[in-house]
């Protein structure tokens, strides 16, 4: 097969209009197989989006509902550690309640009581002396005579050597002044422990967030940080503007561009953040999206491709069937070339038949007939007679071969007279009732004449061979321009498609007719059924498409 | 009838036919063939330069047909009478001729006898179709033409006896016994005459026999 684009370019030229369809609806179907596409995959993507927005904002939710239930146990053992050292003072032994069960010890690393001087008195197990009154969270106590718990950023214990989240209240003696706090150490991993159970993924981040800005807890990844100043962050801006909220960005830690989701916590001063991977979300709706798009590469190739295809079978029919017109033209060029020289050659053998032989034996019959004064009576008269007789048959011979070859005196009486003539004789022989009307305004071209006498003749002549018909009907006119000739009649009748069929491989009698007609341009129509009589109808135009040949029926005369 | 001398231009563009049409007229006491031509051009300048009683005119002839010269001779020579000489039988042919001015139509191989009346009828201004000429049209013009000769003129003596024998009721063995002829003899004698009567069927002659007071006619 020739490329492609050859057989394209070829077509194209040979027929664009059919061409500009092919393309225009294969541009169309392949701008709707994208349109499809592209809204589907921004359905998808607003799809994933919403959903990831709303994981996220659930997950946030959780995040913050763990916080606040971590704290409140925090909150609850701080107090109840507190209630007990108000009662039992120095004597209280934390390491025993933790032991009992009295005290949840999984929440901190260390629990430990202060005296007003920062001194640690208490904790729930062996220390070194230690005292705690530079620390933040003993500044606030000391200064606020509150019942508030204080949580405090973090910083590295001096008893655990652990960075933790310290946790506290204040102690006050019984007369109301400052007697110390109570405080908790908490590991940041009590927050991010989160983190595993809302599975967030590879690229996940939570962040446990003070109002001041500082992150209390914080994990990305596999990763647990702490401490960072986050103010000038984005949440930090957004949280400023709504107290929830959701965005995508991040990225400034470790360059992953998160969905985030933030919420601020209604009792404590602590902002909790989830974020989940935008690449982690979206990866699934990118392989998706990559395959929409490869279906729909697929699908504008194959339609590309079936439009080349069909472009390229419609241009090799066209050239098929080129080939069969040329070749029809040919078979028909030299049918008529044969009835032409057929015609012709009849006319030559017409002219001198009736030129010479015709002529002849009409002078012998003239010259015969002066003897009969001579004859009169007698051998000699008899012989006469024979002989006149003989002369006369040949004559009706010699006009029968002319009438077979070129009717007389169609160019001269013109083809009414000469018809009305030749069915006149017919019926006379075959004791028909016959009936012509001829309504034709002038004289036709002699060809046409030829043709329409020639149809005549052989549809008399199948009426006569086959018929058994009582009246034949011919009649001549003009209608609509057209020449109509139709030969009825009221015998027998037959299938007019089976003699169709015989006559294509035997008999030439139907099928001449119907050459004949179409040569110039006409049309035959066979009428008839068994029983029904027949009718031929001859339709030819005035002037055949391509105008009359010049040397067309050369003027002849007998 | 015209004592005169008949003058004929005799226009045929086959030159035997007209050799032979040519002896047979000067076998006519009182006609003479003036001029002979071969087609209509020559026959119109020759009845120009004679100005013949008759025309007798061949239908079928080079450059101007017998029917076209006929309605040419007349309207320029209308004292000219046209008596057509044709190869043509059918109706149609006669009527044009006729309608084209034509004051008789012949068959080509019309017996002496019989172009002798038509030459004579035209000439006294009546009409002549041969019987020969086929159609109801020409029955028309016969009776209205009113042609005196009886067709039984037309026939040798020979022929008439035939007839009669015909129109009896005998058959062909028959009369081929009693005249002494062959049977084959008889039926050349009656196909002529049936063909000089242009009558085509034994029905039709017996009709004709009876008519022409040939036989009686039985009721």
């Amino acid at each position: 097969m020739a490329p492609v684009g050859q057989i394209l370019a070829n077509y194209w030229r040979k027929d664009s209009s059919a061409n500009a369809a092919i393309v225009l609806f294969c541009l169309a179907l392949i701008g709707i197989v994208w349109a499809v596409t592209f809204e589907r995959v921004s359905f998808e993507r607003d799809d994933t989006i919403a959903a990831a927005a709303k994981q996220n904002a659930n997950l946030a939710i959780a995040f913050e509902e763990h916080t606040i239930r971590t704290l409140k146990s925090v909150d609850q053992a701080v107090l109840f550690v507190k209630d007990q050292y108000e009662e039992h003072g120095l004597k209280l032994n934390i390491g025993r309640m933790i032991e009992n069960g009295a005290l949840d010890a999984s929440l901190f690393n260390f629990i430990g009581i202060t005296d007003e001087r920062g001194n640690v008195v208490l904790g729930r197990h062996e220390f070194k002396p230690t005292n705690v009154a530079d620390r933040e969270s003993f500044k606030v106590h000391l200064q606020h005579n509150d019942n508030e718990m204080f949580i405090g950023k973090l910083n590295l214990g001096r008893i655990t050597h652990r960075w933790n989240i310290p946790v506290s209240h204040r102690i006050n003696k019984a007369d109301g002044s400052f007697g110390g706090i109570v405080y908790a150490s908490m590991d940041p991993e009590y927050f991010t422990g989160f983190y595993e159970k809302a599975d967030l993924g590879e690229h996940g981040a939570i962040s446990l967030m003070g109002l001041d800005g500082i992150a209390r807890a914080t994990q990305i990844g596999r990763k647990g940080t702490f401490g960072e100043d986050m103010r000038g962050t984005r949440v930090f801006e957004e949280q400023a503007k709504n107290r929830i909220g959701s965005f995508l960005g991040g990225g400034r830690l470790d360059g992953v561009v998160r969905f985030l989701s933030f919420r601020t916590l209604e009792q404590y001063p602590l902002i909790v953040t989830v974020g989940t991977s935008e690449a982690d979300i979206m990866a699934p709706f990118h392989e998706r999206e990559r395959r929409y798009y490869l279906t729909a590469g697929f699908a504008s190739t194959m339609i590309v491709i079936i439009a080349a295809f069909i472009m390229a079978a419609l241009s090799r029919r066209k050239r098929a069937l080129e080939v069969l017109e040329q070749s029809m033209q040919r078979v028909q060029a030299l049918s008529e070339r044969v009835m032409k020289i057929q015609r012709e050659e009849r006319e030559r053998i017409a002219r001198e038949l009736h030129d010479e032989l015709g002529q002849t034996l009409t002078a012998l019959k003239v010259n015969l007939q002066m003897l009969e004064p001579y004859c009169v009576g007698g051998e000699a008269e008899d012989h006469l007679t024979e002989a006149l007789m003989i002369t006369g048959r040949s004559l009706d011979q010699v006009r029968g071969m002319m009438l077979d070859l070129r009717p007389l005196g169609l160019e001269d009486l013109g083809l009414a007279v000469v018809l009305e003539s030749h069915l006149a004789k017919q019926a006379e022989a075959a004791g028909w009732h016959a009936q012509f009307e001829a309504t034709l305004p002038g004289r036709l071209h002699p060809e046409l004449e030829m043709a329409c006498f020639r149809v005549a003749q052989e549809a008399l002549t199948n009426v006569m061979r086959h018929s058994h018909a009582k009246q034949v009907r011919v009649t001549l006119g003009m209608d609509a321009g057209e020449v109509q000739l139709s030969v009825r009649d009221d015998g027998t009748g037959f299938d007019v498609a089976a003699i169709f069929d015989a006559s294509r491989t035997g008999g030439f009698g139907l099928i001449g007719m119907q050459e004949r007609v179409r040569q110039l341009g006409g049309r035959l129509a066979i009428h008839s059924a068994p029983g029904r009589g027949t009718e031929v109808r001859a339709s030819f135009p005035c002037e055949p498409a391509g105008g009359w040949e010049p040397d067309a029926n050369a003027s002849t005369h007998a | 009838m015209n004592t005169a001398t008949i003058r004929v231009v005799l226009a045929d563009d086959h030159t035997l036919v007209r050799n032979g049409i040519r002896a047979l007229l000067e076998k006519i006491q009182g006609v003479e063939v003036v001029a002979e031509a071969a087609d209509g051009r020559e026959a119109l300048e020759l009845i120009e330069a004679k100005r013949p009683d008759v025309a007798l005119m061949d239908i079928n002839m080079p450059g101007l047909n017998g029917i076209e010269t006929t309605a040419n001779i007349k309207r320029r020579f209308p004292e000219t009478r046209v008596l057509i000489l044709s190869v043509h039988s059918a109706g149609d042919f006669v009527s044009q001729a006729l309608r084209a001015g034509a004051s008789g139509y012949l068959p080509k191989d019309a017996t002496p006898m019989e172009l002798e009346f038509a030459l004579r009828a035209v000439v006294n201004g009546e009409t002549y179709l041969s019987p020969r000429v086929s159609g109801d049209l020409v029955d028309r013009f016969v009776r209205s033409a009113g042609v005196g000769q009886s067709p039984l003129e037309l026939l040798t003596p020979r022929q008439r006896e035939i007839l009669q024998l015909i129109a009896e009721g005998h058959s062909t063995k028959q009369i081929a016994s009693r005249l002494n002829l062959s049977v084959k003899t008889v039926e050349s004698h009656r196909a002529l005459l049936m063909e000089r009567l242009g009558i085509h069927d034994i029905a039709g002659l017996a009709l004709f026999a009876a008519r022409a007071g040939l036989v009686e006619r039985d009721s």
